[in-house]
């Protein structure tokens, strides 16, 4: 296409303005604009040939629906969070549970028979240190809160 | 480079009205030029890690011009003729486009493309194009879920493309 392009390659100035003010026939527009999107020099010049015009604003809630659209990115502190929070109510569930504290909140009664308890050491143990695992969690997730609020 | 969306924000206030001339000046059509605007700031967000950092306004442009050329150069831009689910949410039809307004992107023209289609589409395109409201507002005055909105916007758009196409025509 003659008379658009210098002889480096790049977009003529008067070519530039007629892009900007729509005066380009439709085969130079595409063949300049062929140059311009692989060219940062001659789309800054482009841009700033606008910025010369008399722009035209978009709708006032164009900025809105362009973030509305934006995909939500999960990062890998927010799955973290997220799964710790899944792992701390679990280990609640599992400490009500195993607790005795159930029972209590339900008022019943223990009764006392004459029968040997069963060993749940076991149980206990598991339960305490669930327990404590819980607790780190919970400090843990605190402690992160804190860092995002610096 | 790494994303900060709250920079990206500012980049898309502070450039729309650019990208939005530049794909208004390529395309000639003020809801194409409004759909193209928008996929070009998508389209960056995606590729931001191929992006140095040193002239978003340059590469934002470039983004731009290529959508606007591969739109312009694709056979499956032209809306014409409107599938029949379709033009029944137009008001009238088969009618004939309004005579020609001076400026075709002018308010009052683009209101009365809006006015060509039935509600619940009309009301939503009015308010979106011409009484610069934000969807969050209007969901907010009209008690409607955003989303319906949102569909309801999309729907109207693509109504308006052909409109505004078959007045070229």
């Amino acid at each position: 296409m003659n008379g658009l392009f210098l002889p480096d390659g790049h977009v003529e100035n008067q070519v530039l303005l007629d892009f900007s003010e729509g005066k380009l026939g439709p085969e130079e527009m595409l063949g300049v604009a062929e140059h311009l999107g692989s060219c940062e020099i001659c789309a800054e010049r482009l841009a700033e040939a606008f910025d010369s015009g008399k722009p035209s604003a978009p709708p006032a809630g164009f900025a809105e629906e362009v973030r509305r659209r934006l995909p939500q990115r999960e990062t890998g502190a927010e799955l973290f969070l997220y799964s710790a929070r899944v792992v701390l109510a679990a280990c609640a569930a599992l400490f009500l549970v195993f607790s005795g504290t159930l029972r209590t909140l339900a008022g019943t009664q223990n009764s006392y028979l004459d029968i040997t308890a069963p060993g749940f050491s076991a149980v206990e143990q598991i339960s305490s240190r669930l327990n404590g695992f819980s607790q780190q969690i919970l400090h843990w997730e605190v402690f992160q809160h804190a860092e995002k609020k610096k | 480079m790494r994303i900060n969306v709250r920079q990206f924000e500012c980049a898309i206030v502070q450039y729309q009205s650019l990208i939005f001339t530049i794909c208004l000046t390529m395309t000639k059509n003020y809801f194409d030029a409004e759909d193209l605007a928008q996929e070009t700031f998508l389209s960056a967000y995606r590729n931001w890690n191929r992006f140095d950092g040193e002239n978003p306004k340059a590469w934002l442009t470039a983004i731009a011009v290529n959508k606007c050329r591969d739109f312009l150069k694709s056979p499956a831009r032209k809306s014409l003729p409107l599938p029949e689910e379709d033009a029944a949410l137009l008001r009238d039809p088969g009618g004939l486009p309004e005579e020609q307004a001076e400026d075709r992107m002018s308010k009052e023209h683009i209101r009365g493309l809006c006015g060509r289609l039935k509600e619940p589409y009309r009301s939503v395109a009015e308010s979106y194009f011409c009484d610069e409201k934000k969807l969050s507002e209007l969901a907010r005055e009209s008690g409607q879920n955003i989303r319906t909105l949102e569909t309801r916007l999309y729907r109207a758009k693509k109504l308006l493309k052909a409109l505004w196409e078959e007045e070229q025509q």
